[in-house]
């Protein structure tokens, strides 16, 4: 390929006359002919008006009378207007991706039997403020930039402030940013407005490419990644694959070989730095003058404490740059200011991976230098109150240097350098650029230059791709069909002059895009209905309705099936903004944290995008494992039994209410008289199976506590201190998680923990089983999340299957948040009785966790001893955090599954003769529970049923029944698709 | 039933609503869809795959993670023995390596040498049971990559790119091909331990083609397949019933909307996830393979358990008309033999050498072999020189891979490497010629296979490679 394309390049140049081998403007302008030339989404935006129409009546505005024309033209007649249920389910899901309430509903279509257009004005205006709104069409850019919190590759390592760009995106879409600011903050916000943090954040769309941590080629690296940059930017902004120019001239476009590194050059020169932060000036300025403060006073401890490690450091860096070719290692231990941009460029990458080196260097230290280390650490803890809190990191890009690093075209003989510049048919003169006077580093000004191009209102590229983005989501396709190419290999548009009278519609109103969605939404021909029989023009002349003669029937996208499933069950958690948080958090699916390699349960099972690919259009599949999960999947379940837990409420037993709620709250309207028979016959089917045949591992059946006797059968009758009953502690059981409620006291960092129980069954990944913890699981190192939690791994775990451990987030010496998992390395079987135990010391002179364990099956098993040290010196009790038996506070992952006979915590460090086992009785514990039928300590346990709502009543035929009618209405069309 | 679904370049214009009638897992042909697309005319014409060549109607890929080292297998280089201990003669330029020890004295190699079966194929003492089946597969001494480690590589092999975002060989095929059995998903993965292997489930993933078409993993146990299991509590009549009862609802809502062809397959996509529910667990289950087939691949003994559990499962799949099975061998990298080569490949070798041969034997004997390709090898070979002292590094400059059945002609090698096994000289396989190779044995065209993304045309070797055709029949 390379050696056709240096020779195509060869014979222009020489036609030209030319005696190097770049091509100029006049040679380049050759190479594109008069059909090219021709090609529709190169001419400037014409400037239709609208056209006349025979139907005088059915036009609302301009849209509808360029719809209308081109239907009048086949003869074919639009549908009538959708009735108002089905408008305003359309219109919500489409601006805002969550069903209308009842109320809503009832509300909306009072008003619209009145006045049907001002009550679709006011619907949509209501719509368009909602901060749902962002959340919907943010996740639509989302989607385009490819966005994903973690670098991809095998590492795949969390990107911990990603977030921050995604939070910028749903404000900018919320605040209505005019599309050409927001355009020019995402490509050069550092250069156009420096001191504004949102336009720091908004270059995280430039740090959005996967990243391997541990690439060792790093011109390769580079290379790659300005290439991908320059891939997305043109797909996203300009509708134009720019990938095949990358080796040759585009086959089916006028985009020369040379656009392609004309255009690259403009991003050439990005510096990822990780130390930008989002700040104002003032902030800053704060900043730094309280840092040099703290920085003079700890200088001393400082520079003492990097003195026991600057040795171990330095090998650490030359180990690991040794591991780079030697033209990188030259390179890095370059200065920086001999370095020019690229070199720049390089240096950072190897620094990266120094960086992931050296960090573990302290972890390393061994003996007295470990022990002087932390003492240093402490020492310099001391100064904390004085230091200054961090600004706020950001992903976001500044250039390397005022001059960027040359461009060549890859792989060619052609060794001139490439200026930047755009489409050669467009502007084929070298783009004008300035550096920026006021940013905090020397910059370029290229990504400038490029930006106020596509926001130039005549550019007829950015201006046609983003309405017809618009238009896509609104109808389900684009007036040009393939929304991210325009090019030849794309569709043609279907409505070209609606397509350009609405870009320079847009355009003028400020480059609003709630202007243009209102005007969308409230034309004829969004408002039509779906469901229409073609006439028999339709079928003959458009029977793919690309006319437009009704509506398009779609399937909701990932996000908004577990949305409104939420939403429906009224357990959505409208929190807005933050760090992404796991699937098992009740909150919207943008909010989820969302890693490139494995993909969350509907992301992956309905289409969601790759997060590698920029993704215009999501894919439509119909599966069976869709059915499937939908079927037997927790999450699905979970809600339909939070919907039956409302509906059971009512002391009233008659079926048809129960069965009018549960269809307005999943379907929002009420069932048929026909609907309401099925559902009854239905619902007594499902009654009379789950009496007739009691499934076998049945686990939610009374709300006393199933006692398990026979697992301790053999040995424990005899042992004092055993019990003969235990609490079944099982996800999705009534009793699935119990909080200790009342305690006299709570447990200092010091204390000791004994539970006597039986493990049923290990988590098939690395989940933990919890027999009790003091924590919500997060490991993040934030105040919230301290504190402690007991139990025993599960199959995939790095520690190895049934090991009993302890887990911690709490302060270590230096103060600094530490997660640490101790593992005893003594092995809990599954379905054996089991005494364990851990004492916890905690002390600034030595921590540890001491552990117990002896099988209960077995006479005269031996009592395990083993003492494990810690790093955590204070903070594991947290305040914050319930006391919970079988799983974790405010989380519904790992918890356990089996019965647990006794739970004693003690706030001392008991000694081996004190403990249950040894047949001690409990000297003043904090808590000491066992479990007798029929009910638990009402006074100091508290149940927590799965999700928020406590069934109040108990589990039984007609519940399951109740149960399954909600669950299959989750699972119908109705549900998944809108009219 | 045979559904066979040629490759169709999806029409942009009806894309969005088409509910795919590909060949992935569960996923429901509905042809007639099709042929309305063309009717629409809006529509690119349909490409029909030539009848092109190809006897293979599955692919076995035995993807030995981590890279094996072809020097020490099946590529014998007496010049390492004699140059063990020095530097990579002047003469060789000089690669960037992955863990970078650049001027690592060459290690020599302690195996022993024999040529094999009527071929006189070379096979080293580490294979004894491959050995004895050289006749009926072709070694290719000369593949190379692109990639320098494991991410890159293995992305690769099964992708074609060392980037991520592209489609399986195993997608491709699908996307190609589509299913004979649509009860089961017609692309599996079978891990031969719980790790995971490098770039996970990208490996098998679809990149920018719809999901249909992704592999599937098959766990050994109670759930092999995610939510195949009802819920405890539901019994299985409930759950049928409950079926019922939601496709009663279906239907009612479909009949206003007899137009919107989906809302019919999502109906029957409820049918089918019920079928899958039994067919899966009885596909999986082992247990009832007589003895002889057993002890043949090794079950039950320690090292060859897993290796041998996942090949006859491989069997089974393709004898029910499941397209591409890819078993991941070492999984996690765990060929990738940086220190201690002895230990780390004896290992490895006993794990899976009496598996794959007793594979190999046993598709022979029920006639399975002439239309299923078997294919061995990793992301890339290993280096000449030392890493560590005892160990290898990465390859990607010539390496060896060997494929048997589907029309490949057994008893061959093919390709060389330079004296030191460093590079490859002859006949040199680049990934993507491996992978038009496989798609050869398929009957499919890697140049003519399309799938329009963004306005481009892609294909499966990325507009290169082609298929390596001395290794056919």
């Amino acid at each position: 390929m390379p050696a056709n394309k240096t020779y195509l390049i060869l014979i222009l140049t020489i036609f030209a006359g030319l005696g190097n081998l770049r091509a100029d403007k006049e040679a380049r302008l050759k190479r594109i002919d008069d059909k090219e030339r021709a090609y529709w989404f190169f001419q400037p935006l014409a400037n239709p008006s609208a056209p006349k129409v025979k139907n005088t009546t059915w036009a609302k505005n301009e849209i509808d009378s360029f719809i209308l024309a081109k239907l009048e033209a086949q003869n074919i007649q639009p549908a009538a207007e959708a009735d108002a249920h089905t408008l305003i389910r359309r219109a919500s899901f489409d601006l805002i991706g969550l069903p209308p309430n009842q109320e809503e509903i009832a509300a909306f279509e009072k008003a619209y039997a009145t006045n049907p257009d001002a009550a679709m004005e006011k619907l949509i205006d209501r719509l368009l403020q909602s901060p749902h709104y962002g959340e919907r069409w943010g996740r639509h850019w989302l989607d385009l930039v490819r966005y994903g919190e973690s670098n991809g590759y095998k590492a795949d390592e969390y990107r911990p402030h990603m977030w921050r760009y995604r939070d910028w995106v749903i404000d900018a879409f919320n605040a209505d940013m005019p599309y050409d600011q927001f355009t020019r903050y995402q490509l050069a916000g550092d250069e156009l407005a420096p001191d504004d943090p949102a336009a720091i954040i908004a270059t995280g769309y430039l740090r959005l490419w996967p990243y391997e941590s541990n690439q060792r080629d790093v011109a390769k690296q580079w290379n790659g990644i300005t290439d991908e940059i320059t891939d997305i930017t043109g797909a996203v902004f300009m509708g134009m694959s720019m990938g095949c120019a990358k080796c040759h001239d585009h086959k089916f476009d006028p985009i020369l070989h040379d656009d392609y590194f004309r255009m690259k050059s403009f991003f050439a020169g990005i510096y990822p730095d990780d130390n930008i932060v989002a700040a104002t000036p003032e902030e800053k300025k704060q900043y730094a003058a309280a840092m040099k403060k703290w920085e003079v006073s700890s200088a001393k401890v400082r520079e003492q404490r990097d003195s026991t490690v600057a040795k171990a450091m330095a090998a650490a860096k030359e180990a690991q740059v040794k591991m780079f070719h030697p033209d990188f290692q030259k390179v890095y231990y370059k200065t920086d200011k001999d370095c020019n941009a690229w070199e720049l460029q390089q240096k950072l990458f190897v620094q990266r991976q120094v960086d992931v080196r050296q960090k573990s260097v302290p972890g390393k230290l061994k003996d007295e230098a470990k022990k002087r280390y932390a003492e240093l650490t402490k020492e310099l803890a001391k100064f904390d109150a004085t230091k200054p809190k961090a600004l706020t990191p950001v992903y976001a890009i500044r250039d390397a240097a005022e001059l960027s690093p040359v461009v060549f075209i890859a792989d060619s003989d052609n060794k001139e350098p490439m200026t930047p510049g755009y489409l050669t048919i467009l502007s084929p003169d070298d783009a004008a650029v300035t550096p920026p006077k006021n940013t905090s580093h020397p910059s370029s000004g290229r990504r400038t230059a490029f930006a106020n191009w596509l926001a130039r209102p005549d550019n007829q590229l950015s201006t046609r791709v983003i309405v017809n983005r618009l238009w896509y989501y609104h109808f389900g396709r684009g007036i040009v069909s393939s929304t991210n190419e325009f090019g030849n290999q794309g569709q043609l548009p279907t409505h070209p002059e609606l397509l350009d009278w609405m870009a320079r519609n847009f355009t003028a109103n400020g480059w609003s895009l709630k202007k243009m969605h209102k005007l969308i939404l409230t034309s004829s021909t969004w408002r039509q209905a779906s469901l229409v029989e073609p006439s028999a023009m339709a079928t003959e002349n458009d029977p793919g309705n690309l006319l437009l003669w009704r509506q398009q029937i779609r399937r909701l996208e990932a996000e908004s099936i577990h949305d409104a499933m939420l939403a429906s069950s009224n357990e959505l958690d409208p929190t807005m903004g933050g760090e992404g948080v796991p699937e098992s958090k009740l909150r919207r699916t943008v909010y989820q944290k969302l890693m490139r390699n494995p993909r969350t349960l509907f992301l992956n099972t309905f289409d969601g995008p790759d997060g590698f690919n920029s993704c215009s259009s999501r894919d439509i599949t119909t599966t069976a494992p869709q059915a499937l999960m939908m079927l037997n999947n927790r999450f699905p379940m979970q809600r339909a039994r939070a919907i039956a837990n409302t509906l059971t409420k009512s002391k009233n037993k008659s079926v048809e209410p129960l069965i009018d709620q549960a269809f307005e709250k999943i379907l929002k309207r009420q069932p048929s008289s026909e609907e309401t028979s099925h559902a009854t016959a239905f619902l007594k089917q499902q009654a009379d199976l789950v009496k007739a045949s009691p499934p076998a591992k049945i686990r939610k059946t009374k709300i006393v506590p199933k006692i398990k006797t026979t697992a301790f059968k053999p040995f424990a009758a005899k042992e004092t201190g055993i019990p003969k009953q235990a609490v079944n502690v099982q996800p999705d059981s009534l009793y699935q998680k119990i909080e200790v409620k009342n305690l006299k006291q709570q447990e200092s960092d010091s204390f000791t923990i004994e539970a006597i129980l039986s493990l049923d069954a290990l988590y098939d990944d690395a989940a933990v089983r919890t027999i009790a913890s003091r924590w919500n699981g997060n490991s993040s190192g934030s105040a919230e999340s301290f504190g402690w939690s007991f139990g025993i791994t599960s199959k995939k775990s790095a520690y190895q299957p049934n090991n009993l451990i302890m887990q911690f987030t709490a302060e270590d010496i230096a103060g600094n948040p530490l997660y640490q998992v101790i593992a005893s390395d003594l092995r809990i079987p599954t379905q054996t009785p089991y005494y364990v135990a851990a004492v916890i010391h905690t002390g600034k002179s030595g921590s540890n966790v001491t552990f117990y364990a002896q099988d209960l099956s077995k006479k005269n098993s031996p009592l395990q001893t083993v003492i494990k040290p810690h790093k955590l010196v204070g903070g594991i009790s947290n305040p914050k955090r319930a006391l919970v038996l079988g799983g974790r506070d405010q989380t519904l992952s790992s918890m356990f599954d089996g019965s647990i006979a006794r739970l004693t915590l003690t706030d001392r460090t008991l000694k081996a003769e004190e403990l249950l086992i040894k047949g001690a009785k409990p000297k003043a514990p904090l808590s000491d529970l066992t479990f007798a039928p029929p009910t638990l300590p009402s006074n100091l346990l508290r149940l927590m049923p799965s999700g928020p709502q406590k069934p109040t009543t108990p589990v039984d035929p007609y519940y399951q029944s109740v149960v399954a009618l909600c669950h299959s209405l989750l699972n119908s069309n109705e549900f998944l698709y809108i009219d | 039933m045979k559904i066979h679904t040629p490759h169709y370049r999806p029409a942009s214009s009806r894309r969005e609503f088409l509910s795919r009638a590909g060949a992935g897992f569960g996923s429901l042909a509905l042809t007639h869809l099709l042929s309305q697309d063309n009717a629409l005319g809006s529509s690119k014409p349909t490409t029909q795959l030539p009848n092109y060549f190809g006897k293979a109607k599955s692919v076995i890929f035995l993807f030995m993670e981590g890279g094996p080292s072809h020097i020490d297998l099946f590529d014998p280089k007496p010049d390492l023995n004699r140059l063990a201990g020095k530097p990579l003669p002047p003469s060789f330029n000089r690669p960037i390596t992955a863990m970078g020890e650049q001027d690592s004295p060459i290690l020599g190699s302690k195996r022993t040498w024999k040529q094999h079966g009527e071929a006189g194929t070379w096979v080293s003492d580490w294979l004894p049971h491959t050995s004895t089946i050289v006749d009926d597969i072709a070694v290719v001494r000369s593949c190379w990559a692109d990639g320098l480690n494991h991410v890159g590589s293995v992305c690769q092999m099964n992708t074609g790119s060392i980037l991520a975002g592209r489609p399986s060989l195993g997608a491709w095929t699908l996307y190609g091909l589509g299913s004979e059995n649509h009860n089961l998903p017609a692309f599996v993965v079978l891990t031969d331990s719980d790790s995971k292997p490098f770039n996970g489930t990208r490996n098998w993933g679809t990149g920018f083609m719809p999901s249909t078409y992704q592999g599937t993993p098959f766990k050994f146990g109670d759930n092999p397949v995610a939510d195949l299991r009802t819920p405890a509590g539901i019994s299985t009549r409930q759950q049928l019933e409950k079926i019922n009862f939601i496709n009663q609802l279906n239907r009612k809502h479909a009949v206003p909307r007899a137009f919107q062809s989906d809302l019919e397959a999502r109906i029957n996509s409820y049918e089918l996830a019920y079928k899958m529910q039994s067919e899966i667990p009885e596909v999986i289950n082992i247990d009832d393979e007589p003895k002889h087939i057993k002890d043949l691949y090794g079950v039950g003994q320690k090292q060859t358990d897993a290796n041998a559990k996942n090949c006859i499962l491989a069997r089974r799949l393709v004898e029910k008309g499941v397209r591409f099975v890819q078993l991941f061998c070492g999984t996690g990298s765990k060929w990738d033999a940086h220190k201690g080569i002895e230990k780390n490949h004896t290992d490895r070798c006993a794990e899976t050498d009496q598996p794959v041969t007793a594979l190999i034997n046993d598709l022979k004997q029920r006639g399975l072999l002439d239309e299923t390709l078997v294919v061995w090898g990793g992301e890339f070979g290993r280096t000449p020189m030392s890493e560590k002292g005892d160990g290898r590094d990465h390859n990607p400059w010539g390496f060896t891979m060997w494929m048997a059945g589907g029309g490949i002609k057994g008893g061959q090698t093919l390709g060389t490497t330079d004296q030191l096994g460093l590079y490859a000289i002859d006949q040199k396989q680049h990934v993507h010629d491996i992978h038009a190779t496989i798609l050869h044995a398929m009957g499919i065209d890697h140049m003519a296979l399309t799938y329009l993304h963004n306005g481009t045309e892609e294909k499966p070797t990325i507009n290169q490679g082609k298929p390596f055709e001395k290794l056919f029949v």
